[in-house]
C-alpha cells in the first residue's frame, strides 16, 4: 500500500503567492516545502499559507514555516487556517500561534499578504 | 463490544520519517477503535507523531535503527508506548534541530512518562484518558 503524501500547490496571484498545502504534511515533506518557501520568499514576494484544506501537520512544518519568515524581511508569514481543524489545533497545542499572522480564509489571507507586501 | 485490556497493538518499524504516515494512521485508528471522537483521536495521532518524530531526529545519529509502537486499551484510558534503541550521545541530523515536541505531547495527553536515554534506548508512555 502506497499512503498518499501531502501536495504542495503554489499559485502566483499579482505579488503575493500562494501556498497550498493539501492532505498530510510531516517531518517527510518538511525539507521540500522549506525550500519551496525559500525560493518564494527570495524572490521578494509576499507569502500566504493557505492551510484550509491541510489534513495533518506536524511541528517539523511548523518549523520550516516559521524558517521561512526569516526570509521575509522582517514581515510576518500569514497562514489561512480553518477554523477547529489541524493546523489550528497544532498552533494552538504549540505555543506559535502568535509568530504569525492568522486569517481564516484564502481572500483574507491574500489581502494580509498583499498589504505587507506593501509596506 | 470489546472488553477493556483486550485492545492491543505492536508494530516496529525503522526510524524514518517516510513510515510516519502509517504509525500516524495506525495510532489514529487505535485510538478510534477503542472509543475516542474523530477530533481527540487526530490529537493522539498529533502527540503520537511527535513522539516518534523525535525518535527518528534524536534516537540515532548515523545509523538506522528500530522505532517501536505498543498500545492497548486500559479501562478508562488507551496508552502508547513509544520506544528506540538509540543512545544518549546520538546527535540530531544537520537541519533537524528539536525542541517544543514534548510540551505538545504535555498538551495532549493526559499523563506522559519519559525513560532514558539510556544504555538501552527512551521509552515514553503516553496515557489519554476515554
Amino acid at each position: 500500500m502506497r499512503w498518499p503524501i501531502g501536495q504542495i500547490e503554489v499559485e502566483l496571484p499579482d505579488s503575493v503567492a500562494v501556498v497550498r498545502l493539501l492532505g498530510e504534511h510531516d517531518l517527510s515533506t518538511a525539507a521540500r516545502l522549506a525550500e519551496h518557501l525559500q525560493v518564494l520568499a527570495g524572490e521578494g514576494l509576499g507569502l500566504a499559507i493557505d492551510l484550509t484544506e491541510t489534513e495533518f501537520l506536524d511541528l517539523a512544518v511548523l518549523r520550516a514555516l516559521l524558517g521561512a519568515e526569516t526570509h521575509l524581511r522582517g514581515r510576518r508569514l500569514v497562514l489561512a487556517l480553518a477554523p477547529g481543524a489541524a493546523a489550528e489545533r497544532l498552533l494552538g497545542y504549540s505555543g506559535l500561534a502568535s509568530s504569525f499572522t492568522l486569517t481564516y480564509d484564502r481572500a483574507s489571507a491574500l489581502a494580509a499578504a498583499a498589504s505587507q507586501e506593501q509596506e | 463490544m470489546s472488553r477493556p485490556g483486550y485492545r492491543q497493538l505492536e508494530i516496529t518499524v525503522p526510524a524514518e520519517d517516510n513510515y510516519l504516515a502509517q504509525v500516524r494512521w495506525l495510532a489514529r485508528t487505535f485510538a478510534e477503535d477503542c472509543g475516542s471522537p474523530r477530533d481527540r483521536a487526530d490529537d493522539i495521532a498529533l502527540a503520537v507523531n511527535e513522539a516518534c518524530a523525535n525518535v527518528i531526529i534524536h534516537a540515532y545519529s548515523d545509523d538506522r535503527g528500530p522505532l517501536r509502537l505498543r498500545a492497548w486499551q486500559e479501562t478508562d484510558a488507551v496508552v502508547y508506548e513509544i520506544s528506540d534503541n538509540g543512545t544518549p550521545v546520538a546527535k540530531p541530523a544537520p537541519g533537524r534541530a528539536g525542541g517544543r515536541g514534548i510540551p505538545i505531547i504535555q498538551a495532549i495527553a493526559d499523563d506522559l512518562k519519559i525513560e532514558g536515554p539510556g544504555q538501552y534506548g527512551t521509552r515514553l508512555e503516553i496515557r489519554f484518558n476515554l
